[in-house]
């Protein structure tokens, strides 16, 4: 035969849908690059406007582009945020040195850090060994080993990205509805442990600065514009009741919707005790990681806002190298570069809104229209988020709303130092949607829950945390010094 | 000959009863067994030569011009046509020593391009007896390179629009398309052209999505005969080793993802009931198949004139009730595609001649290739990998 080899492309699929869906489909990116880009210019020529200045009416524009794109995931996050990077000294708002300077914020490094000490945690094996043996421990029966999987999936998230944390226990909890012999999109039983697995890790990952990238992107967007910042326990406070109460509230949302359908969980104790026998008793890796976790944990506790969390942070991860317990090549799977790149660009692109008094002229043209008093700005700021953050990025909303939090701060006379959290914790919470966030995806790839399954009790827990986390700024944190006014 | 006739009906009793060469057309055509005629309105006959008195019609060559008159001297004076004469390239041999013609033949303006060994069937000891395909003879396989520089020579030429692959492998999986995969691909590469394959239906619908995703343009299946004991019968290869249902499967799933009016299959007339060729037009047709209603050349079967073009008109009215696009399968010399039909019907079909017309120019074939291109690149996706 003269022909060899095969030019086919063998996975390939037939989209029949009808092809005006097709074309709008793709038409709809080019489209949007362009509508960014045509936004861009209309704000970048329109004529001066009352109480903007001349570079903050550039780096609005930069904002409503960026805006644009994150928006809508034309770009990717992250490529948005070099643009930003790019157009914030050819546009004159900010002097290239002033750009870059302000990548290197200790946010950045601190997310860095911290993606390290979860891969740390994850390659050793130590966070499957405390996910086995919570489940091992406390869930003999089908209430037990629900409450179990719902809380060691909070609790985990205190110290590793709640996506990790996803996508860590998701084998696990896919391996105990299988052994329980679950049908997929039939089972109460099922259902509830994948809304317990998706809900556990975003309800934890706001508990503290390590859940996720939110809070020091908002805490490094915080400290660029007053100096300002938050040490590990003062975030961990603040945030702890509104865990407190949304693990309450989701707990009992999820035996309301998917009441237990199974009478014994014999099987599922079975697999997972022989999963713990596999591995075997605690290592000297897993020892020497623990320690160092503690200990940097300690750190950032006690000596956090002295050294720096990111100081810390860095510190933790020389000490696993120092002591070979990783080596880099298994680091660099776990640590996502693109959400670095991103944070840098937001924190560069809310600093210049700051600088330049775009972000105060900002907020009096918008939040500022609905909301009169500072106890409402910090229920419609939290609304936005919670609502934003169901279909987008949780960093990219933060990236959104910080700057414009800032200026209406500055507009009420609001200590701008509330804003962080009134932004970032809401931010994180996403319960009615896959594309709310990666952990919810994860939980709905297993087919055992509908859209419906989400949506429903999803509503319902959007509502509580957004009056979970109203009470709690009225109330609570004044109590630990976190007034509203200055 | 009378200047009412239309050239459709010409065409249906040229390939019936063929022409008779006279000694002035001879000198000018030699002597093939089978002579392409291009009529008016575009048409386009293959017409078997014939004895004189047995072929209803005389061509002889005057100057330059050829001339067909009935045989009987019926039907008014001569009528102008042009006889279309063998393109040169078929005579001359690849950079390897192989000639040009076992690699590639011409079929109107289609570049028919048979890589492969002989067919299958044959091969099987199966053939289908009318089939001139299965009746080619054995030789190696052609290169890649050699089919690239086959069809360069035919544009070149000017010899032909566009290019049709065919193979008779069926062993396989695939019904032959991954052996030909790799010459649809180099000429996909190097042409600016639509393609087109003739190949037997593969054993998994997966492989017609990749026969699109791969850029063939349009496919055929061919069936030939709808009524199963004719089948049976008369292709035994295809009843046996692959079988009707199967044809009828893999073109109705073909029509679904193929263009409308790209995926069609031949029916030989009068191999079978008339009635049977009939329901096989409209069970196609339902399915978004386009019936090609075709002679067999190598076994002429007698058929009546009359009975074939209501026939005709039926394929015509069938195709255009299911709302099948007509525009693509077009100048066959040796079938009736359903537009041509439209002159037995009675209809103009003035908007689908327009529309055709325009694929003819420059621009509008153009404009034809890119929007095909476009509708692929829209429809074809590479498989994600499951998340989890």
């Amino acid at each position: 035969m003269a022909a060899s080899g095969s030019p086919f492309a063998l996975d390939v699929e037939i989209d029949r849908r009808p092809l005006w869906r097709l074309l709008a489909e793709r038409t709809y990116r080019p489209l949007v690059l362009l509508l960014g880009f045509a936004a861009f210019l209309a704000i970048r020529t329109m004529p001066a406007q009352p109480g903007l200045s001349p570079e903050g009416q550039k780096a609005f524009a930069v904002f409503v582009l960026c805006l644009v794109y994150w928006v809508t995931s034309a770009l990717p996050l992250m490529v948005t945020s070099l643009l930003a990077m790019v157009l914030l000294p050819t546009t004159g708002v900010l002097s290239a040195r002033d750009t870059y300077a302000l990548f290197g914020n200790e946010a950045v490094f601190f997310i860095l850090g911290a993606f390290i000490l979860a891969a740390a945690l994850m390659k050793c094996g130590l966070s499957t060994r405390i996910a086995l043996t919570v489940l091992r421990r406390f869930g003999h029966t089908p209430r037990a080993l629900l409450l179990s999987l719902f809380g060691m999936n909070a609790f985990l998230s205190f110290f590793m990205s709640e996506h990790a944390v996803a996508a860590m226990t998701f084998p696990i909890t896919v391996e105990i509805a299988q052994v329980l012999r679950l049908p997929r999109g039939r089972s109460n039983y099922g259902r509830a442990l994948f809304l317990a697995m998706a809900w556990g890790t975003q309800i934890g990952g706001i508990g503290t600065l390590l859940g996720g990238g939110r809070a020091p992107l908002a805490i490094g967007m915080l400290r660029e514009a007053t100096g300002q910042t938050y040490s590990f326990g003062e975030w961990t406070l603040a945030a702890l009741p509104i865990v407190g109460a949304l693990l309450l509230a989701g707990w009992v949302v999820i035996l309301r919707f998917c009441p237990i359908d199974v009478g014994s969980v014999r099987d599922a104790d079975a697999i997972i005790a022989e999963k713990s026998l596999r591995m075997g008793r605690l290592s000297y890796r897993e020892q020497a990681i623990g320690a160092i976790m503690l200990a940097t944990l300690v750190a950032w506790i006690v000596g956090g806002e002295e050294v720096g969390l990111a100081s810390i942070a860095l510190a933790g991860v020389i000490a696993i190298f120092v002591f070979r317990l990783l080596k880099w090549p298994d680091v660099e799977p776990f640590v996502n570069w693109g959400v670095l790149l991103m944070y840098g660009g937001a924190i560069a692109l809310g600093s210049a809104l700051n600088r330049s008094g775009a972000s105060a002229w900002l907020a009096g043209l918008t939040v500022s229209r609905w909301a009169a008093t500072p106890v409402q700005v910090v229920a419609l700021v939290g609304a936005i988020g919670i609502l934003l953050t169901e279909a987008m990025s949780h960093s990219a909303v933060v990236a959104l709303l910080m700057p414009v939090a800032l200026g209406i701060a500055q507009r009420y006379g609001i200590d701008p130092r509330v804003m962080a959290p009134v932004v970032a914790l809401p931010s994180g919470l996403a319960f009615t949607l896959p594309v709310g966030t990666p952990g919810n995806a994860i939980a709905y790839s297993s087919g055992y829950l509908r859209l419906r399954d989400m949506l429903v009790p999803g509503s319902l827990m959007v509502v509580i945390a957004w009056a979970a986390f109203v009470a709690t700024a009225l109330y609570y944190w004044p109590l630990i010094g976190l007034t509203l006014t200055r | 000959m009378t200047g009412d006739e239309h050239p459709a009906r010409l065409k249906l009793e040229l390939v019936l009863g063929g022409v008779h060469l006279e000694p002035s057309a001879y000198a000018a055509l030699g002597a093939p067994t089978a002579i392409d005629l291009r009529l008016d309105g575009g048409l386009c006959a293959s017409a078997p030569t014939a004895e004189r008195g047995t072929a209803p019609f005389v061509l002889e060559a005057e100057a330059d011009r050829f001339l067909l008159r009935r045989a009987n001297g019926s039907g008014g004076g001569p009528r102008p046509v042009r006889a279309l004469r063998p393109p040169r390239f078929l005579a001359r041999r690849t950079s390897r020593g192989t000639p040009m013609w076992r690699i590639a033949s011409v079929r109107g303006p289609h570049l028919l391009v048979h890589p492969d060994l002989a067919c299958g069937f044959s091969v099987q000891g199966a053939p289908c007896p009318f089939c001139v395909e299965g009746a080619r003879g054995p030789h190696d396989g052609a290169a890649v390179a050699e089919v690239v520089e086959v069809v360069r020579a035919a544009f070149a030429e000017g010899a032909v629009e566009s290019v049709c692959f065919n193979s008779a492998a069926f062993a396989g999986d695939d019904g032959g398309i991954a052996f030909l995969a790799p010459y649809i691909e180099a000429v996909r590469m190097h042409f600016d052209t639509l393609v087109a394959a003739q190949i037997h239906p593969p054993r998994t619908d997966r492989w017609i999505d990749r026969t699109y995703a791969l850029g063939v343009d349009a496919v055929s299946y061919n069936l030939e005969l709808f009524d199963p004991d004719a089948l049976t019968r008369h292709c035994v290869g295809r009843a046996r080793y692959i079988g009707r249902e199967r044809y009828l499967e893999a073109l109705a799933y073909a029509a679904a993802i193929f263009p409308s009016g790209t995926v069609w299959t031949d029916l030989v007339l009068g191999l079978e009931p008339l009635e049977s060729t009939l329901a096989g037009i409209e069970a196609l047709a339902a399915t978004g198949v386009v019936p090609v209603i075709a002679t067999a050349r190598a076994r002429p079967a007698a058929t009546d004139a009359g009975a074939a073009a209501a026939l005709l008109a039926e394929l015509y009215r069938a195709v255009r009730r299911r709302r099948i696009n007509m525009g693509w399968v077009r100048d066959l010399p040796g079938g009736f595609a359903p537009l041509e039909a439209r002159y037995f019907a009675g209809d103009d079909a003035r908007l689908a001649v327009a529309l055709q017309g325009l694929t003819r120019w420059r621009l509008g074939g153009l404009a034809a290739r890119n929007l095909a291109r476009v509708r692929r690149r829209l429809r074809v996706r590479h498989a994600e990998r499951p998340h989890g």
